[in-house]
Formats: C-alpha cells, structure tokens, sequence
C-alpha cells in the first residue's frame, strides 16, 4: 500500500530531472536561489552557446574558459537579481557581454590571434560543415577575427545564437540603429573579404 | 541566408568546450553555491529582507570560488587535465 501511494525516492529524483529538463529557463532561474540542479540543467544548456561566443571574441581557448567561468560565477551569484520581464538567454549573454568588455578594457589585445584557432571543435559536424574545408573555415575564422570588436560581437550574437536586433540591442546596450548599421558593416565586409577567398 | 553567413555561422560554431572543463567548472559552481552564509551576509539578509539566501551564499563565496578556479588553473595548465 505504501508503495502505492508514496514513490520511492529515487522515483522522486528522476521526476524532479524530467521536470527541470522540461522547464522553461526563466522558470529554473526563478529555482536556482533554492536549488542547484535548476542551475545544473541551465548551465548545461547554455556552458556551449556561451563559450563558443566568448571564443569568437577573444583570442584564445584558455582565455576563453576564464571569461567563461568568470560568466557562470556572476550568473550564480547574482541568480537573485534576473528578472523575468527578459529571457534567461538575454540576461547570461548580457554578462558575457560586459565580463568580455571588462577583460578587453584590461588588454591591448582587442584583434582576435590569427594564428590560435580553436583547439577543441566539434567532433560531430552538420552537412554543411563536413563540406567546409579546413583551409576555408581557417579563413572565415581569420576574417571575422579582423572585424572590429563591436561588429564581431554582432556578428556572432545574430549567426552564432540567432538573435534579432531587438535582442541583440539589449544584451550589447546598443541602440537597434546602432545595431542594425554595425550588422551591415560587418556584413558588407565579410562579403566582399571572402568573395574573392572563396571560389 | 547567404554563402558567405553560413560559412560564418558553421565557423563560428565549431568550438566547443573541453569535456574536463565542463565538469570542473560545475564542481566548482556547486561548491560556490553550497558555501554556507557567513555571519555578516546572514545578518544583512535578516536585515533587509530582500535578499536571498542562494544568492547571498554565491555573493560571499564569490572571490574564494573565482580565486580557487585560479588556483585550479594554475596547478593544472591547459591539456594536463583534458
């Protein structure tokens, strides 16, 4: 009867994962002050997205895990103060944004390294990417690279995460004017740069 | 969307992050977030009532967890622990 009634905890635990994993993010966020898994199912969605930015914006992996880190500690601590009148996604990319800003004011270095591409890439590629030599990506890396930091950072909020400019306008505190002619700038280069890279 | 933007979004999207960095990061956000209040944090919490406690634990846990990230780095330089 008891057994009927009351499911054992190790019942109970796969249904709190199943819940969390079918949670909304604002709906974990709201949890994370009470309960670490909801932070364990939130970083587990965003530690890729959130790297792979920080990685196009700087010029190494190491300095990209540290930014990285540094982003998750902010998000932890300040769990408290995320509001959910924005997205969870706007809110972790706005402190990717500002930890970014923060270690490019510290460091001459604004130009992404040519020469240290990624060490760690993914080792299950799209179609797309499977058709995409080595020696092309090395480029397309190289010419982003050489974008601006501003534009850079448009670049990979909208073609790495998909963001509108909306978004985009509130994680970078850029005017959507201001977003939308840094986009057209970037894109312009990026253009005409491999246009005649790429045959 | 044309050539040239998908040969940046596929670029762009080829980094991920080493599998041990994953799993020391959790560690040591888990060890943030379970770092007991200290005295002045659980009074300023009692006292105002607005904060809470998670976020006041990761507050004041925040340099020591950053500074032991440091410190693990540093002990274990890149591909030593991947």
């Amino acid at each position: 009867m008891q057994k009927g009634r009351f499911a054992s905890a190790m019942e109970v635990s796969v249904i709190t994962v199943d819940l969390l994993a079918d949670a909304t993010d604002e709906v974990l966020a709201a949890l994370v002050t009470e309960d670490f898994d909801a932070f364990a199912e939130l970083y587990g969605r965003y530690l890729c997205p959130v790297y792979r930015f920080v990685r196009s914006q700087t010029p190494d992996d190491s300095t990209a895990e540290d930014i990285t880190a540094h982003v998750f500690f902010k998000a932890i601590s300040s769990a408290g103060t995320f509001r959910a009148d924005g997205t969870y996604k706007s809110w972790i990319f706005r402190i990717a944004h500002n930890e970014i800003y923060s270690w490019r004011s510290g460091n001459a270095r604004s130009v992404v390294a040519l020469e240290e591409l990624p060490e760690s890439v993914d080792p299950t590629p799209s179609p797309v990417a499977q058709a995409i030599t080595q020696e092309d990506r090395g480029m397309v890396w190289r010419k982003v690279a050489e974008l601006p930091p501003a534009q850079r950072e448009v670049v990979a909020l909208r073609y790495l995460q998909d963001l509108d400019v909306e978004e985009i306008s509130g994680i970078t505190g850029r005017s959507r004017g201001a977003v939308r002619i840094l986009l057209h700038r970037a894109r312009l280069k990026l253009r005409h740069s491999m246009e005649g890279d790429v045959g | 969307m044309e050539v040239y933007e998908t040969m940046v979004q596929e670029a762009l999207a080829r980094p991920v992050p080493r599998p041990a960095f994953f799993d020391e990061l959790l560690v040591a956000l888990r060890e943030m977030w379970e770092t007991p209040l200290l005295p002045e944090a659980r009074d300023e919490r009692a006292h105002s009532g607005l904060l809470v406690a998670g976020s006041v634990a990761a507050a004041a846990a925040g340099v020591g967890a950053a500074g032991a990230w440091y410190g693990f780095r540093k002990l274990h330089r890149r591909g030593s622990v991947a």
